[in-house]
C-alpha cells in the first residue's frame, strides 16, 4: 500500500510537473511568438514607410526629368510640337506663328511624361496615381513645378503602400519640386524681343540707312580723287547685314546675360539657308571741299601757316547717304548655357546625353513691313 | 517489477522534460534574436541606400553643381560614364563593416578593403530598390542593389 501510494503520488507529481512545464513552455512560446509577430509587423510597417519615402523621392526626381525632357522638346521646335518643325514666330507685323499657349504646351508635355513615370513606379504593394494637372512658376533660382492628382470630386488622390495585409500606408500624391532650369525665362526673352517687339528690325535691319554704312563709304572716298563716283556702287546684301551677327539681349535681371546668350547664327550660315534682300531706295550725295596737302611730312593745314609746307591741291570729299529697304529671314537660337540636362533626342546618334536647353524659331522682318521682299 | 517500470518512466520523463523546459525558451529566444538581427541588418541596408540616394553631391562630370545623388546615379546609369565613385565616401561612412557592393545592371562600386570577403558568400544583408532614370522610351526605372557583406 505504501509502495502504491508512492507511485500514485509520483504520477500525480509528474503530471503536475508536466503540466506546469508544458504550460511554461507554451507561455514562453506564445509570448515569444506574439512578440515575434509584433516585431515583424513593426519592421514591415517601417519597411513600408521607407518604401513610401523612396517613392516620394522617386516621384520628385521623375518630375525633374519630365520637366527637363519637356523643356528640351518644346524649346527645340519653338513650341511647334505637333508639326515637330521650327515655326516662324513673326512675318513682318504678323505674329500668328507665335504659339501663344507655349507654356501650356510645356506643361501638358511634362504631365504626359510624368504620368509615364508614375505608371512605371506602380509595383506589387505600391499604388501610384494618374496626375491631372501641372503648373510651373518662375523663381529666382529655378522654376517651381507642381503636379496635382485630383479625383472626380476634386479631392487629392493618395499614394498607397501595402506590402502586407495588416497595414496600408497613404500619402498625398501631389508632388512639388524646384527645378534648376530657366525654360520659362527663355520663352519670355523670345516673346519679349521678337513677338511683343521686333529686335531684328530695331537693332539690325532698321539701322542700315544710318551712319555705320555712311562712314564706311566716307573713308573709302578719301582715298580716291573724284570720289563721288563711289556713291554709284550699290552695297551688297552681305555688306548691309554685316552688323547682323550678335547682339545681346537682356531681360532686365542681373547675371542673366552672362548665362543666356542670344545667338543669331552667323551671317554666312544665314545667307546659305535664309533669304536676305536689300533694295536701294534713295541716294544722296553731299560734297564739300577739303584741303589735302602733298608733302614729305604728312602735316596738313588750311590755310598754310608754315612756309615750307605747300598745299598743292584741294580735293572734293563726298559723303554718300543711301536709303535701303532690307528684309531677312533669321534663325533665332536662344540657349541657356548655365546647365546641361539629361534628355532624350531621337534625332541624335547618341540619343540620351547631357544637353543645353535651346529655344529655336524663325523671324522674318524688314525695316518696312509694307514691302514684304522676303517670304 | 511494476514499481521499477514506473520509476523508469519517471526517470525518462524527467530526463526529457527538464532539458526541454530549459532549452525550449532559449531556442525561441535565439530564433527571435536571429530574426531581429536579420531585420535590423536589412533595415540598415535600406537606410544606407535611402540615405545615400537622398544626399546631394557635386556632379563632377557635368556642372559640378550640387545635385541629388538619386539624379546623378540615374544619369550615370544611362549616360556614357558609369562611374559612381562619388558614393564611396558616403558608403564607407554608413556601412559599419566597410564591406559592401553597390551595383545595378550598368554600374558597380565595391569596397576596397582586402579584409572583406569576396562574393559570392552567404549574403544576409541585401537590398534592392528601384530608382527613376532620365527619360527614354524604353526604360524609366532601374534597380540598384546594395549588398552589405
Amino acid at each position: 500500500m505504501k509502495k502504491g501510494v508512492s507511485i500514485f503520488h509520483m504520477i500525480i507529481f509528474l503530471a503536475i510537473l508536466l503540466m506546469v512545464g508544458l504550460g511554461y513552455v507554451y507561455y514562453i512560446a506564445f509570448t515569444e511568438v506574439v512578440n515575434f509577430e509584433k516585431g515583424v509587423k513593426e519592421t514591415t510597417v517601417i519597411e513600408g514607410t521607407n518604401i513610401m519615402e523612396l517613392l516620394r523621392k522617386n516621384l520628385q526626381q521623375a518630375l525633374r526629368y519630365s520637366y527637363y525632357q519637356s523643356s528640351f522638346e518644346v524649346a527645340k521646335v519653338g513650341g511647334n510640337v505637333k508639326l515637330n518643325d521650327m515655326p516662324t514666330w513673326r512675318k513682318y507685323e504678323d505674329i500668328q506663328g507665335f504659339p501663344k499657349d507655349i507654356k501650356s504646351i510645356l506643361k501638358d508635355r511634362t504631365l504626359e511624361i510624368f504620368n509615364k513615370y508614375s505608371n512605371s513606379l506602380n509595383d506589387e504593394g505600391v499604388t501610384t496615381v494618374e496626375y491631372t494637372s501641372l503648373d510651373a512658376v518662375k523663381k529666382d533660382d529655378g522654376e517651381y513645378v507642381s503636379a496635382l492628382a485630383k479625383d472626380k470630386k476634386g479631392q487629392d488622390e493618395e499614394l498607397q503602400v501595402s506590402r502586407a495585409f495588416f497595414y496600408h500606408l497613404y500619402n498625398k500624391a501631389n508632388t512639388f519640386i524646384l527645378v534648376p532650369i530657366r525654360t520659362l525665362t527663355l520663352f519670355e526673352i523670345g516673346e519679349n524681343n521678337f513677338v511683343l517687339s521686333d529686335k531684328i528690325q530695331e537693332k539690325a535691319i532698321g539701322g542700315i540707312t544710318s551712319t555705320n554704312f555712311k562712314s564706311n563709304y566716307n573713308q573709302k572716298s578719301q582715298t580716291s580723287e573724284g570720289s563721288t563716283r563711289k556713291c554709284g556702287v550699290n552695297p551688297s546684301a552681305e555688306e548691309v547685314f554685316t552688323e547682323v551677327n550678335n547682339f545681346g539681349l537682356e531681360d532686365g535681371k542681373k547675371n542673366i546675360k552672362t548665362n543666356i546668350d542670344l545667338q543669331l547664327n552667323s551671317l554666312e550660315k544665314e545667307l546659305s539657308t535664309s533669304t536676305i534682300s536689300t533694295e536701294l531706295l534713295n541716294r544722296e550725295i553731299q560734297s564739300d571741299i577739303v584741303p589735302v596737302c602733298a608733302q614729305t611730312t604728312e602735316e596738313c593745314c588750311f590755310p598754310p601757316l608754315v612756309s615750307n609746307i605747300l598745299c598743292i591741291k584741294h580735293w572734293k570729299r563726298a559723303t554718300c547717304t543711301f536709303s535701303y529697304f532690307g528684309a531677312a529671314k533669321v534663325k533665332i537660337a536662344i540657349t541657356d548655357k548655365g546647365n546641361k540636362y539629361p534628355v532624350y533626342d531621337s534625332a541624335d546618334k547618341e540619343p540620351i546625353a547631357m544637353r543645353n536647353i535651346q529655344l529655336n524659331f524663325n523671324i522674318i522682318s524688314g525695316n518696312d513691313y509694307s514691302r514684304k521682299l522676303v517670304q | 517489477m511494476k514499481g521499477f517500470v514506473d520509476l523508469f518512466i519517471l526517470f525518462i520523463l524527467l530526463i526529457v522534460l527538464i532539458p526541454a523546459m530549459l532549452i525550449a525558451p532559449e531556442a525561441l529566444k535565439y530564433r527571435v534574436q536571429a530574426q531581429y538581427l536579420l531585420n535590423i541588418q536589412s533595415f540598415t541596408s535600406t537606410d544606407v541606400l535611402l540615405s545615400i540616394l537622398s544626399a546631394t553631391n557635386p556632379d563632377e562630370l557635368n556642372s559640378k553643381k550640387q545635385k541629388p545623388s538619386l539624379e546623378i546615379v540615374g544619369e550615370r546609369i544611362l549616360i556614357s560614364s558609369q562611374n559612381v565613385e562619388f558614393l564611396r565616401e558616403d558608403l564607407d561612412k554608413l556601412v559599419k563593416s566597410k564591406c559592401y557592393l553597390f551595383e545595378s545592371e550598368k554600374i558597380k562600386l565595391a569596397d576596397k578593403s582586402k579584409d572583406c570577403p569576396e562574393l559570392p558568400i552567404k549574403i544576409k544583408n541585401i537590398k534592392i530598390v528601384e530608382i527613376v532614370v532620365p527619360f527614354n522610351p524604353t526604360k524609366l526605372v532601374e534597380g540598384v542593389k546594395l549588398v552589405v557583406k
